[in-house]
């Protein structure tokens, strides 16, 4: 038990040093398959210590996990009638194609949505779209395509109910959903 | 790498295709739609619906099955109705007096209780040739059977077939969706004059719009159990048995052949957005059309003759109608193009005589616009203004149309008379979506008797 906890930690440091939120993801960068050493436990250790780095060990695990399914559940926004993705977008897409790679098991739902502009069925269309373009993003950089599962809620979700501009460019979107995966999620590695 | 080349063009594409209607989202009404802005102001032949004449036993009968032909016969829209003076309520017919009154048709009934219900008579008259048009008996069961209202519509539209030789649309049932406040979908019926509302079922998931067989007892739509992947569902409306036809990502736009044999439906899943046709017998399906590149094909709707459909496409980078062949050779172009405009058409739905109506989107604001697609293919007629209004269905008469209507008077169901433009509200309510009309729904048969 002790040493994954500090694996953990090690790792979520890097993580934490790494991640900045403005800056343009990198190519993601292959999967680290290595895992850090466990560092040895030096001198002696009272049992309050280590329950005291016990509790942080899991609050910062809880803590990568939070940060790992936010960037997983981001979600992406379109242009009027559009499926193509901007910069923004490819921008939050990569950084799920991180987590997706450091979380093997780790599946996701992609769901368009549209404005309530057009016709429903139409919308339905222009839905999933939306969520094959980014399925089809992601998967180009090497994500295995089973694992990730698209559908299309057309109009019927907006996230803003209002009939204007600002309405419907918040509507026009991908939602993003972890389906199946590790109970905690990790961070990607450097 | 190449991968990434390869998405990187996609997008590009998508950029090109989408560029021209980001710039154009103007109000404005694109070429080639012409706007219908006042009534048709043909005069209507003036009707005048008598009393029915009746014994003690079903005078109450008499006047509620009068009343029911009366606002059907306003309905229909084809005649202006005039009250009858209390001094020709009854009596010998003298054509003379409703001459007078400026009539040029007067219907007349007599009914009588029988076994199990009612023999109604009706005889339909033409003022101006003072002359007795035509005349029939209907049998119309008891007052508390769910089928007594229907049975009268269905003498209501006999009447307007005596009248003007065209199909009536009185005897008839609209099905629409309706999303409830808390997200869950009913499947709602309702009698064409608004009456009988039903729900014929309701879930948790998405319930998408509905197509009628051709005779009326089958209702095929798309329903998305606890939006665990979508359902092309088959039910039979007496019985309320239901078969899943097909499954998949996303399923939509149902329409029955002309013969009630196939069935066709959009599909768009990974393998691509196209138009597919089952046959029902089988269940075996076959690809009609398939969208290239990002091409969206939503809708396949058969043609008055089966020979042919109205399919939408996002070919030209919006959504447009065009007719297609049964082997899947798409045509013209049916709605109005102007490059950069951006307009967006959809939601095909033929009448039976070969008219089309289908929505545009100016500005983003649906509107209904019909057209003949053989003669007037690029051009269109707009019904409406004002609000959004869409998902339009023809009635069987081939004369009105309902829709989904959002303009600030009130939000609902709306039927309009294409003719005349006049518009009644079928149902108010701020959710209701996807009307499909019925076939004529007369069980009646032949009349029990041509009384000349």
């Amino acid at each position: 038990m002790l040493p994954r906890v500090v694996v953990t930690l090690v790792l979520s440091s890097v993580v934490l040093t790494a991640c900045s939120k403005n800056e343009p993801p990198p190519e993601p960068a292959p999967v680290e398959t290595t895992a850090p050493q466990p560092t040895a436990n030096t001198g002696p250790d009272t049992a309050a210590e280590r329950r005291a780095r016990e509790a942080e060990a899991r609050r910062l695990e809880m803590e990568e996990d939070r940060r790992a399914r936010a960037t997983l559940s981001e979600m992406i926004f379109f242009g009027y009638d559009e499926s193509a993705l901007s910069a923004e977008a490819e921008r939050t897409l990569a950084a799920k194609v991180q987590v997706l790679r450091a979380n093997p098991t780790a599946r996701i739902q992609i769901a368009g949505h549209a404005d309530e502009r057009g016709s429903l069925e139409y919308n339905v269309a222009l839905g999933l779209r939306r969520a094959l373009t980014a399925k089809e993003y992601i998967t180009g950089f090497g994500i295995d395509g089973s694992r990730i599962e698209v559908t299309s809620f057309g109009e019927e979700r907006p996230l803003d109910p209002g009939s204007n501009e600002s309405a419907w460019a918040r509507n026009r979107r991908d939602e993003f959903t972890v389906t199946a995966g590790p109970q905690m999620l990790v961070a990607p590695g450097s | 790498m190449k991968q990434r080349a390869l998405q990187t063009a996609l997008v590009l594409i998508g950029t090109l295709a989408a560029a021209a209607p980001v710039a154009a989202q103007r109000d404005t009404i694109p070429a080639g739609v012409e706007l219908s802005t006042g009534y048709d102001v043909t005069p209507r032949p003036i009707l005048a619906v008598r009393p029915v004449a009746s014994g003690m036993r079903s005078a109450v009968e008499a006047g509620d099955i009068r009343g029911i032909i009366e606002r059907d016969l306003t309905y229909s829209d084809r005649f202006a109705l005039i009250p009858t003076p209390a001094r020709l309520a009854e009596g010998d017919i003298v054509y003379e007096d409703w001459n007078d009154l400026r009539a040029v048709y007067l219907v007349d009934g007599r009914l009588e209780p029988i076994a199990n219900g009612y023999r109604l008579e009706v005889s339909v008259h033409d003022v101006v040739y003072k002359t007795l048009l035509e005349s029939a008996a209907y049998e119309l069961p008891p007052q508390n059977d769910r089928g007594f209202r229907m049975a009268v519509h269905a003498v209501s539209d006999d009447i307007v077939r005596m009248i003007t030789g065209e199909p009536g649309m009185a005897a008839t049932r609209i099905a629409f969706v309706r999303k409830n406040a808390a997200g869950s979908y009913d499947l709602i019926m309702i009698d064409s004059d608004g009456e009988d509302q039903r729900r014929i079922f309701g879930e948790g998931g998405i319930i998408y719009g509905s197509a009628f067989s051709p005779d009326g007892r089958k209702l095929a739509y798309v329903a998305t159990p606890e939006m665990q992947g979508w359902e092309l569902v088959e039910r039979e409306l007496e019985s309320g048995r239901s078969r899943v036809l097909e499954r998949g990502s996303t399923l939509y736009a149902p329409d029955y052949s002309p013969d009630g044999r196939s069935l066709s439906y959009a599909v768009f899943d990974e393998g691509g957005s196209r138009l597919m046709e089952m046959d029902l017998a089988s269940g075996r399906s076959r690809v009609l059309y398939e969208g290239r590149g990002t091409e969206n094909v939503t809708a396949a709707m058969y043609s008055p003759d089966g020979r042919r459909f109205a399919i939408v496409s996002s070919r030209l980078g919006n959504a447009h109608v065009f007719l297609m062949d049964a082997n899947g050779a798409v045509g013209a172009r049916v709605s109005p193009y102007a490059r950069g405009q951006g307009a967006q058409f959809a939601a095909p739905d033929w009448s039976h005589t070969g008219q089309l109506t289908f929505t545009g989107g100016f500005g983003g604001a649906e509107q209904v616009v019909i057209t003949d697609p053989d003669r007037l293919a690029g051009q269109a007629k707009q019904l409406t203004q004002g609000g959004t209004n869409e998902d339009p269905a023809w009635a069987p008469d081939g004369r009105h149309i309902v829709y989904t209507g959002s303009a600030p008077g009130g939000s609902g169901l709306y039927v309009i008379d294409t003719v005349t433009l006049k518009r009644r509200l079928l149902v108010s309510g701020g959710e209701l979506r996807l009307p499909a009309w019925s076939p004529s729904l007369s069980r009646l048969g032949p009349p029990l008797e041509g009384a000349r």
